[in-house]
């Protein structure tokens, strides 16, 4: 029996990097938008970090899903 | 029989005509059963309503059967001597790999329909052209140990992945974070729905064309002709809008309790997985990556109970899913091998095998409108010594363990 270690361990590296960065990405992009709820709610104005980390956060994902839809559409390559 | 298919006319044989139906059928199947894998999650929490959710992941699959038409040079990818598979033996792997899908179904287990269609072919070719025409070297690599590698892959993402989301959101608001994943879900689902389409339709496609071939009504090493596209693409995409609801039950509700930032993680490490895992050299089937990053994302949060039972049902439906398939797959392509009259007689028996389950799952359907409704039963893990076992208590109607509706 052999495993392709060399692979599957690519395989499990490159995973982790996007399908656990992604909602790490996305969770502080959350908790931004959720603060700047709360102080629009308390009549404050919201804080440029928030809306800036926010942005980027989902600006981050975005790009991601657009390289997955690269790797996925073979007229791309 | 006469079919034209762009600028191509062809002239059919019976066994030819008779597989090609039995692949678009296969492909409907595949179809259905995976459905539950990029849109079961995104029902629980609610992120789309459950035919809005369908009805996306079967455009997707559509878009991605068009987009990507590199189809598998060889039917079985080396796991039998693919020089012995004939026609009549492709057409008994079908048979018992739509068999399979359709009780695995009525079971709402998610099963592979890759490893149902190799286990059909194996059986087939086993029997036809004897034990020596099976790689079981290559049965090993390519279908055992991405079996088992890829549910803790993705599970070890998803349970990551989950944990860190509701460790970063542990102080923001409530709403703001479940609606804030709930949006997200949409992308994420989306993502597996086209990695799907763009992977699956093509085994269809590549058994149609590789049929063609070997009937010598395509000259070899022809790509599909626009009506295989067209058709394959057309029964994925109708198999998963008639939506597989009793596997969707199953893995949206039946493994683990799903919130949205657990199905934000699921999806993305689905969609992670099988895109990392497609173009690094090492491929894993899709139902065991999703199933295995829903199990991680209830691993990952806290208060989340896994039902260990569930999984383990859906375990042992993976281990019987390639001998299944093979015994089926071997009966049917037997049968056929003896001419028209016995793919008649094994085509007739499969449909009424497929009806019979059809009727059963009926008397306890499993639809759009109940899809979420999990039948509560006894807990999972055992029960805490605290609570006794209470005789018909009033408060809480007595729901008699239904295999039907439950298994």
């Amino acid at each position: 029996m052999h495993i392709n270690w060399n692979a599957l361990s690519h395989v499990a590296l490159v995973s982790v990097l996007f399908g656990a960065g992604l909602p790490i990405l996305f969770a502080f992009g959350v908790t931004a938008i959720s603060r700047r709820a709360a102080a629009i709610e308390e009549k404050k104005p919201p804080s440029v970090v928030d809306s800036s980390v926010a942005a980027l956060c989902f600006a981050a994902c975005v790009a991601a899903v657009l390289y997955g839809l690269y790797l996925m559409i073979p007229q791309f390559h | 029989m006469h079919i034209v298919g762009g600028l191509i006319e062809m002239d059919l044989s019976f066994l030819v005509v008779v597989v090609i139906i039995t692949a678009l059928v296969f492909d409907f199947t595949n179809g259905f059963h995976d459905t539950a894998n990029a849109m079961a999650t995104s029902i629980a929490t609610g992120a789309l309503r459950p035919k809005v959710a369908v009805a996306l992941s079967a455009v997707l699959n559509l878009v991605g059967a068009f987009i990507s038409t590199a189809v598998a040079k060889t039917i079985s990818g080396g796991l039998v001597d693919d020089s012995k598979i004939t026609v009549p033996i492709i057409f008994g792997g079908l048979v018992g790999a739509i068999l399979w899908n359709v009780v695995t179904w009525y079971f709402g287990l998610p099963s592979s329909s890759s490893h149902a269609l190799f286990g059909g072919l194996i059986g087939a070719t086993w029997v036809a052209a004897g034990r020596d025409a099976v790689n079981f070297q290559n049965v090993v690599q390519k279908i055992i140990i991405p079996a088992v590698a890829a549910p803790v892959v993705a599970g070890g993402v998803a349970l990551l992945g989950t944990f860190l989301a509701y460790r970063i959101t542990r102080r923001a608001r409530k709403t703001s974070v479940h609606d804030g994943f709930r949006s997200g879900q949409i992308a994420s689902a989306s993502m597996v729905s086209l990695a799907h389409g763009t992977g699956d339709a093509q085994k269809t496609m590549g058994i149609i064309t590789l049929v063609l071939i070997t009937s010598g009504s395509l000259a070899k090493g022809s790509g599909p002709p626009v009506w295989v596209i067209i058709s394959a693409g057309l029964a994925i995409a109708l198999g998963t809008y008639f939506g597989g609801w009793r596997i969707i039950r199953t893995m949206g509700k039946g493994l683990t309790e799903v919130e949205s930032p657990q199905g934000f993680a699921a999806e993305t490490s689905s969609a992670s997985v099988l895109l990392a895992s497609a173009h690094l050299g090492f491929p894993l089937s899709t139902t065991q990556v999703c199933s295995g990053s829903i199990l991680g994302s209830g691993l990952g949060r806290r208060r989340a109970q896994v039902r260990w039972s569930v999984a383990g049902r859906i375990a042992m439906g993976w281990l019987f899913t390639l001998p299944a398939a093979a015994v089926v797959g071997a009966l049917s392509g037997e049968v056929a091998n003896s001419g028209n009259a016995g793919v008649v007689i094994v085509a007739v028996v499969a449909v009424a095998a497929a009806g019979a389950i059809y009727a059963a799952s009926r008397r306890k359907p499993v639809t759009a409108e109940n899809v979420n409704e999990y039948p509560s039963r006894a807990p999972a893990t055992p029960a805490t010594p605290a609570t006794p076992a209470t005789p018909a208590d009033p408060a809480t109607p007595a729901t008699p363990a239904d295999p039907a509706a439950a298994a």
